[in-house]
């Protein structure tokens, strides 16, 4: 580097405090962009590996293939590799000593290669089966086994299309899985049956358009083919591949914001300093250097702050994300885990440079452009900066001559007023926004689980639950009250004139009112109590209903709030206008209805008249025992006498229970999972649940005030280095206004006031469109529903008077200088 | 009436080899209505001494009156009150803050006093100074003679003890010299005020009453030219 291009650098060692703070501005945004491309890649990653070990590592499934096609499509030049697999069928269990759920198993063969390539099958005990006379079974499945001295050998009857036959399966193994899943492994030997049909998972070779090429595969074999949608979609292929663009746009955009705020921080430090240097500018010019030598200087200084900051801010990004991820918040986010990307480090380094360069264009500019008259003399020395005459009344009212000379000098330089006011405004928006969505998103699940009173909640799928297991569950010793449950949701009949308007009209817009004759047709959430449910109910809602009247009587609780939509907008309304006494129609239906949901069975139903009349005993705003808010329907609660007559269903769907005391909860949390495990039914801890939730939470909280944070800090470095210039470069008037006379606690007034007016102004813009931001896309489109949410004041509060505090900072740093200044010096420094 | 004194005023700057005497032992004292003129070479110490006047530096000894009142045995915001009631610079370069239009800079003083202004006083100042037509204009918008004509303005709108003026027509052509210069001999005799007034041009010290000539710091000569 010559002599004169050292200048560069003798101006910035010159000028640490402010290089300093350039430099911590984009090395924070080199760092962002960085822990961002890294969360992105990192989380992609983890999600395929998440996808590859639930789902399988394969991106095409072939399936149906009989005769010679399995040959045709293994040994296809198209495909990479693959594995074999075919469904043997399910396998009724001889055995006696096991509950009829667990009686029951569905038998997958794999070859070698799906074990080795496709599956992720984790071994909890024993090997993998290598006959096919060989099987293996889900840990819990295996435990039970081991309980009733049967894990030796499993002996059935295995069916499949119409065909059986008498199996016995060595159990050589069990795989880890959280819950039983009824489902066994064994193997197919070489020999493939050509009468058989078998699926082959496979990978392609062709990279740009899998579906295709897989298309291409099964039209040339006359095969068939499932794609593999939730591994190609993080591919970003396949059906879903629009989701991923939405969540590459996402990202996108967190990375235009940040450029922005740097380029903010990075454009506001450069221009002051070519400001604070016109002079200099000007004399070297008036010596003979060139317009590009001057602009070159800018250039130069640019890069130095590049080549120190990129390297260290990709250090940082990494180390800070590794950090905080793998090891402080390792095993919180399940399988995700920071890993390192050329990539990332590239485009980091690549978007940090153009941020410089870009923001420096405009300063680089102006500084070639001085007129070294007009330098020298001094006289106009901010050029462009033309100076408005402002009243500043408001500012006199409240702060007196003090406040409006502030804010006469801050709006000095138009410019840099909004660009500081506007990057203060972003950091405040985010802060109260985000601050607000997690208060929604954290009220939300307390009021989901306030709603839900139960403290353990089992469930099946397909209505299993019979008196065998209460009788269980009534032996297990800390457990108060027990209430026998059915939750059913099927379109029904609802009379015209019993539903709200409101509804009418939204489902219209929406194009989809059905109905016929009278009736509308709408969910119902259909809900079973038997004697202690209802009894619950009472003392809940503090209502008199008594059981035998409301099993005899037909009797039913109208659920009626309801979360209903109009042009993107959504309400919460009463569904119906049922009142107390009132009758309504329901035809009966059985399970095939509850599948099919066919809607000519409703047309016949009202047709033949063959609804049954139930008479209504109350009506509630929601199910309090175990209930979720209902959307465009209603719930109707009836006798668990009543909901079989009707549905048909014998058996349960839910049982709820309550504990003596959160000691007896906790010692009984693993039989109940067992017994659970036993008649494969879920099992739910609410406590449990809550928890989790909580924990989830908190990491949520951690990941987004983190990143408000950097924000924040990038929003600060650049006020700082606003204020301190800008009170810096005014030396010589403060000097004169000290010499006229100004106290010093008037200077403190003066001084501190042009900091903390750009927080005021901050406010002025952030608070209202914060505000907008939170009513109109946090609450209104809450994703989890409607929880009653009044938006809370502190995240305002809190949010303004940070960004004052901050900016009152700002002016603070350079007030001491300023205190200290020699009035006589300051007044010459220009003459 | 003796409105300002000063006493055996001494200024050094620097220590040891580096010290520098700006001015030494210097004792005069000023009448109220005098025009007085301080000559000298350049770096003879004639603004020093006029800023330790004003009372906006600090002298290494020796003291100065106004009004009777020792400036230097005041507090710091005593001293900044008596500055804005008592003192009126009138710098070579103007020193107007740009921000505040012309009759805002002239107020200043008074804003910053939160004393309610004497409006007549105000409009009679702003008639005499011809800145009726240019009172919301910035500084940036006026000539420089009109700029050095706020700046006597802010000067006089607290009706100070003593006027002080350095070099106040240093930046300005010989027409708005002569001008600035009339209006402060004019002002100064209407509202019987003490101006004390630095200059390196003869011509200019020959209008005042007295001509103190200050050379390496001392006084050299101080004469009443005219009564």
């Amino acid at each position: 580097m010559n002599k004169y291009n050292s200048l560069a650098l003798k101006y910035l060692k010159e000028h640490k405090a402010r290089t300093a703070l350039t430099l911590i501005g984009i090395i924070i945004a080199i760092s962002m962009f960085t822990v961002i491309g890294g969360i992105y890649y990192s989380g992609k990653e983890g999600e395929i590996q998440d996808v590859k070990d639930t789902i399988g590592n394969y991106e095409i499934a072939f399936y149906d293939l009989s005769g010679d096609k399995h040959k045709q499509i293994k040994y296809n030049s198209e495909i990479k590799n693959g594995g074999t697999s075919k469904e043997a069928g399910s396998l009724k269990l001889d055995t006696k000593l096991l509950t009829e759920s667990l009686r029951t198993l569905f038998v997958k063969e794999y070859d070698a290669d799906a074990y080795k390539n496709i599956f992720t099958i984790k071994m909890a005990q024993g090997r993998l089966p290598q006959k096919s006379s060989e099987i293996i079974v889900d840990i819990k499945y295996y435990n039970v086994l081991k309980q009733k001295g049967i894990a030796d050998t499993l002996e059935g009857t295995i069916s499949m299309d119409n065909s059986k036959k008498h199996v016995a399966y060595k159990i050589v193994g069990a795989y880890e899985s959280k819950s039983i899943n009824n489902i066994a492994l064994s193997f197919i030997d070489d020999n493939i049956n050509a009468s058989d049909k078998y699926i082959y998972y496979a990978n392609l070779k062709e990279k740009k358009d899998k579906i295709k090429a897989a298309e291409n595969i099964a039209k040339a074999t006359d095969t068939k083919i499932n794609p593999n949608s939730k591994l190609l979609y993080f591919m970003g292929q396949g059906p879903d591949k629009k989701k991923n663009d939405d969540v590459a746009t996402l990202f996108f955009f967190i990375f235009a914001f940040v450029v922005v705020c740097t380029a903010v921080v990075i454009y506001n430090s450069f221009s002051i300093s070519v400001m604070e240097r016109i002079k200099h500018f000007g004399i070297l010019r008036s010596i003979g250097a060139t317009k590009s030598q001057i602009s070159k200087l800018v250039v130069i200084e640019a890069f130095v702050m590049s080549s120190i900051a990129v390297p260290l801010g990709i250090a940082i990004g990494y180390l800070g994300s590794y950090l905080l991820f793998n090891v402080i918040m390792s095993g919180f986010l399940g399988s995700f885990k920071i890993a390192f990307y050329p990539k990332v480090v590239i485009v980091a380094a690549v978007l940090g440079v153009a941020t410089v360069f870009i923001s420096i264009l405009l300063p680089a500019f102006s500084a070639s452009r001085v007129s070294p008259v007009d330098a020298i003399k001094g006289t106009n020395i901010i050029k462009g900066e033309k100076i408005k005459r402002r009243r500043g009344l408001l500012a006199k009212l409240f702060f007196g001559f003090e406040g409006q000379v502030a804010y006469k000098n801050i709006k000095r330089s138009r410019k840099r007023f909004y660009v500081t006011c506007i990057s203060l405004s972003l950091s405040l928006i985010m802060f109260v926004f985000f601050s607000n969505l997690m208060d929604i998103i954290m009220n939300s699940y307390k009021i989901m689980y306030s709603i839900v009173k139960v403290q353990g909640v089992y469930t099946s799928e397909n209505y299993s639950i019979d008196n065998e297991f209460t009788d269980k569950l009534e032996k297990v010793k800390g457990i108060s009250d027990i209430y026998k449950l059915n939750y059913v949701t099927v379109p029904m009949v609802v009379e015209k004139k019993a539903v709200n308007k409101k509804f009418v009209e939204s489902f219209e817009k929406e194009g989809n009112l059905q109905e016929y004759k009278d009736y509308y047709f709408v969910n119902i959430q259909i809900i079973g109590y038997d004697k202690s449910a209802l009894e619950f109910f009472n003392k809940d809602n503090k209502k008199n209903i008594d059981y035998e009247e409301f099993k005899s009587g037909e009797e039913v609780i109208i659920v009626n709030k309801s979360k209903g939509s109009q042009g993107g907008d959504l309400f919460y309304d009463a569904f119906t206008e049922y009142k107390k006494g009132q009758t309504l129609k329901l035809p009966k239906f059985n399970r095939d209805y509850i599948i099919n949901r066919n809607k000519d069975f409703l047309k016949k139903a009202v047709e033949k008249n063959d609804l049954v009349s139930f008479k209504v005993a109350e009506v509630v705003e929601y199910e309090t025992l175990n209930g979720s808010p209902i959307s465009n329907g209603f719930g109707i609660i009836m006798s668990d006498e009543s909901f079989k007559k009707l549905t048909g269903i014998m058996k349960y769907n839910t049982i709820g229970i309550m504990f003596d005391s959160k000691e007896s909860r906790n010692g009984v949390f693993e039989k109940l999972s067992i017994l659970a495990d036993e008649h494969a039914v879920k099992y739910l801890d609410i406590y449990e649940e809550e928890k989790k939730m909580n924990d989830i939470m908190v990491q949520l909280l951690v990941l987004v005030y983190g990143f408000i944070s950097l924000i924040v800090l990038i929003a600060c470095v650049n006020i700082i280095n606003t204020v301190t210039i800008n009170l810096l470069v005014k030396k010589r008037e403060y000097a004169v206004f000290k010499a006229i006379g100004m106290t010093r606690r008037q200077f403190i007034k003066l001084v501190l006031l042009e900091g903390t007016l750009f927080g005021v102004f901050a406010c002025i813009i952030g608070i209202p469109v914060a505000f907008l931001l939170t009513r109109f896309v946090g609450i209104e489109r809450n994703p989890l529903g409607y929880i009653g949410y009044v938006m809370p004041a502190w995240p305002y509060i809190s949010g303004a008077i940070g960004v004052v505090s901050i900016t009152f900072l700002a002016a603070l740093i350079p007030l001491r200088k300023l205190n200290d200044m020699n009035i006589i010096e300051s007044l010459r420094v220009e003459d | 009436m003796e409105i300002l004194k000063v006493e055996n005023l001494t200024k050094k700057y620097g220590k040891g080899d580096n010290e520098v005497v700006a001015i030494e032992n210097i004792n005069f004292s000023v009448e109220k209505g005098e025009f007085v003129a301080i000559v000298g070479p350049s770096g003879s110490g004639k603004s020093t001494l006029l800023h330790l006047i004003g009372g906006v530096d600090k002298p290494t000894s020796g003291k100065v009156f106004i009004e009777g009142v020792d400036i230097y045995g005041l507090k710091e915001k005593q001293l900044s009150i008596l500055r804005r009631r008592k003192v009126g610079f009138v710098f070579q370069s103007y020193n107007l803050i740009p921000v505040l239009t012309a009759e805002e800079n002239i107020l200043m003083p008074l804003l910053l006093d939160n004393r309610k202004q004497d409006k007549n006083y105000i409009e009679e100042l702003l008639g005499i100074l011809s800145l009726k037509d240019r009172r919301n204009h910035l500084p940036s918008q006026l000539s420089g003679g009109q700029q050095q004509r706020v700046s006597i303005g802010r000067a006089l709108s607290n009706k100070p003890a003593v006027i002080l003026a350095d070099e106040p027509t240093g930046n300005l052509d010989s027409k708005n010299s002569k001008e600035v210069l009339e209006l402060m001999r004019y002002s100064a005799q209407k509202y019987n005020q003490t101006l004390i007034l630095i200059t390196h041009d003869m011509n200019i010290a020959s209008e005042a009453n007295r001509v103190i000539s200050i050379i390496d710091g001392k006084i050299f000569a101080d004469e009443v030219v005219r009564k």
